[in-house]
């Protein structure tokens, strides 16, 4: 337990349409959302006083103002861990509530992934580069060849391979069972598309170990959560309130370059998970469905292992049995994630998780769910984790 | 080899932190940091020491043979340049010290790329616009 446990409910969810292509920029999308989760919630936009920006830096805190008309905004940040950034948004955003600074804080984030910023581009280094560490990217990485961040995972991912000769059909299973769960979302990008392991055996590597259907989608959209007071739970009659037990985020060592951690398998999540657990007073067999941040297959497997739902390079047995499917032991992106719904930087995994603890996720209802793990990876290996409960 | 008409990415000699670097790869060596208040060994340059956080980071020369610690190989390529060269690998050579130093790999056994395998530095020129490094076990 700690002060943030408990104090703070999410209330509200917004999705924009998840799209390949749209006239609507960055900013007006992620608003959007936002409006929609003040909808959702049942309050006017005129009373949100915080706001979190995950990843991203517009729209900025001024935008948010125009847009939901808010009249006194009390707090606001903006997190800055890339695919980590959204659900380390939540613990702010709680905390900031259990702070008491702020009472009503939507998170927020979003972008075209497919009709702007491209991460498979035949010209990577030709666009603006986010994230941190630019001159050892400039520096280091462009002579080197290194660009994208399927290259500087697969660094990690070769490294894994050679230190516990981990079985790459766990690679396979992610994919193969977060497509499953897509069909029944009627969100996801790939709700109409099977994939089957002959599909996934024929497509082509990329880059040394990952196949295609290894790496999440590009596409344009964008989510939002509203987080408000425990306190006022009784005032909200839509949904059922979903309470943030807790969390934490975690930097990996050498945060901004993966070529010079003195490991390279040492992840953020490996230093937030407990953390995050204790934060909680939840351990880990209590869980009942986990939404892991999947821009790779390798990093969900990664993920299981660095939070200690098995060992190093055990992952691909774990995932083997159907565990990770709908109806086994610990249900995995039961939305299909980023690699068969959308790539919205983990915060509809965020919402996906409360979809599950309202019982509102229909054919993918995870049965009786009570309690939530949601996590995020961003960076160079930067993560979060939630716990979430109804 | 590089085209006229696309330049092959190199460091950036504008940029003060990696200058000495620029120009040990001119002069056929690897420069890294070497703190003079500690002896740490540093890699990537910045302005303070990881272990100490004096501002006190020198130059040093490290060798130029290594064993892989980890690498990758590209089917694919992101920049205009690489598209010429694929397949190539990626390797991120250990060279004692703690420092490792990442660099491409254009060697033709390049599917059979292992981590273990020692590897050496070349020094490629490029038409005048600097000197390249690149992994090799040739």
């Amino acid at each position: 337990m700690d002060p943030i446990t408990d104090k703070a409910i999410i209330v509200g969810t917004g999705e924009t349409d998840y799209v390949r292509g749209t006239e609507k920029n960055d900013r007006q999308l992620i608003l959007e959302a936002a409006l929609a989760a003040c909808a959702d919630a049942g309050i006017e936009p005129e009373s949100v006083d915080g706001v979190v920006m995950a990843m991203v830096d517009v729209p900025t805190n001024e935008d948010f103002v125009a847009a939901l008309g808010i009249r006194d905004l009390h707090a606001h940040a903006h997190i800055h861990i890339g695919g980590a950034s959204a659900v380390a948004g939540i613990i702010e955003a709680a905390a900031m509530i259990a702070a008491g600074r702020a009472h009503r804080v939507i998170v927020a984030t979003g972008w075209r992934s497919f009709s702007g910023v491209r991460l498979g581009s035949e010209d990577a280094t030709s666009r603006d580069l986010g994230g941190p560490g630019r001159e050892i990217r400039r520096n280091i990485e462009y002579p080197a060849g290194l660009m994208v961040p399927m290259q500087w995972y697969s660094l990690h991912a070769n490294r894994w391979f050679y230190e516990t000769h981990a079985d790459p059909e766990g690679m396979k299973i992610v994919a193969l069972t977060t497509r499953e769960h897509a069909h029944l979302n009627p969100k996801a990008y790939m709700k109409d598309r099977p994939l089957t392991a002959e599909q996934y055996d024929a497509s082509p590597i990329l880059v040394k170990p990952f196949h295609l259907f290894d790496i999440c989608l590009e596409t344009d959209g964008a989510a939002a959560v509203l987080l408000t007071s425990a306190a006022d739970a009784s005032l909200y009659t839509g949904h059922r309130p979903v309470y943030i037990a807790g969390g934490a985020e975690g930097h990996a060592d050498v945060p901004d370059d993966l070529s010079s951690r003195p490991d390279i398998l040492n992840m953020g999540i490996t230093k937030a998970a407990p953390r995050a657990f204790a934060s909680a007073g939840i351990t880990r067999d209590e869980i009942d469905f986990a939404e892991i941040y999947d821009c790779f297959t390798f990093i969900v497997l990664r993920q299981l292992e660095e939070m200690g739902f098995c060992a190093r390079g055990e992952s691909p047995e774990f995932v083997k049995e159907r565990r990770i499917g709908l109806g086994g032991e610990l249900p995995v992106n039961t939305h299909g994630g980023l690699l068969s719904q959308a790539h919205v930087i983990g915060m509809n995994h965020v919402v996906e998780a409360v979809r599950q603890l309202r019982g509102e996720a229909g054919a993918a209802q995870v049965e009786q769910a009570h309690i939530g793990l949601v996590t995020g990876y961003g960076d160079f290996s930067d993560g979060s984790l939630a716990i979430l409960h109804n | 080899m590089p085209t006229a008409a696309i330049a092959r990415p190199l460091p950036n000699a504008q940029e003060p932190l990696y200058r000495p670097y620029i120009q040990g790869l001119q002069e056929h060596k690897l420069m890294v940091q070497r703190c003079s208040s500690c002896g740490h060994w540093q890699w990537p340059p910045r302005e303070f020491c990881f272990v100490c956080h004096r501002p006190a980071l020198e130059w040093a020369e490290i060798g130029q043979q290594g064993s892989i610690y980890t690498y990758t190989v590209c089917y694919r390529a992101f920049h205009p340049w690489f598209k010429e060269h694929l397949p190539y690998g990626i390797v991120d050579a250990d060279l004692g010290q703690g420092i490792r130093l990442l660099a491409p790999y254009f060697d033709p056994d390049v599917e059979r790329l292992e981590c273990g395998m020692i590897v050496r530095a070349a020094f490629d020129e490029t038409d005048g616009m600097g000197t390249a490094l690149r992994w090799t076990k040739s």
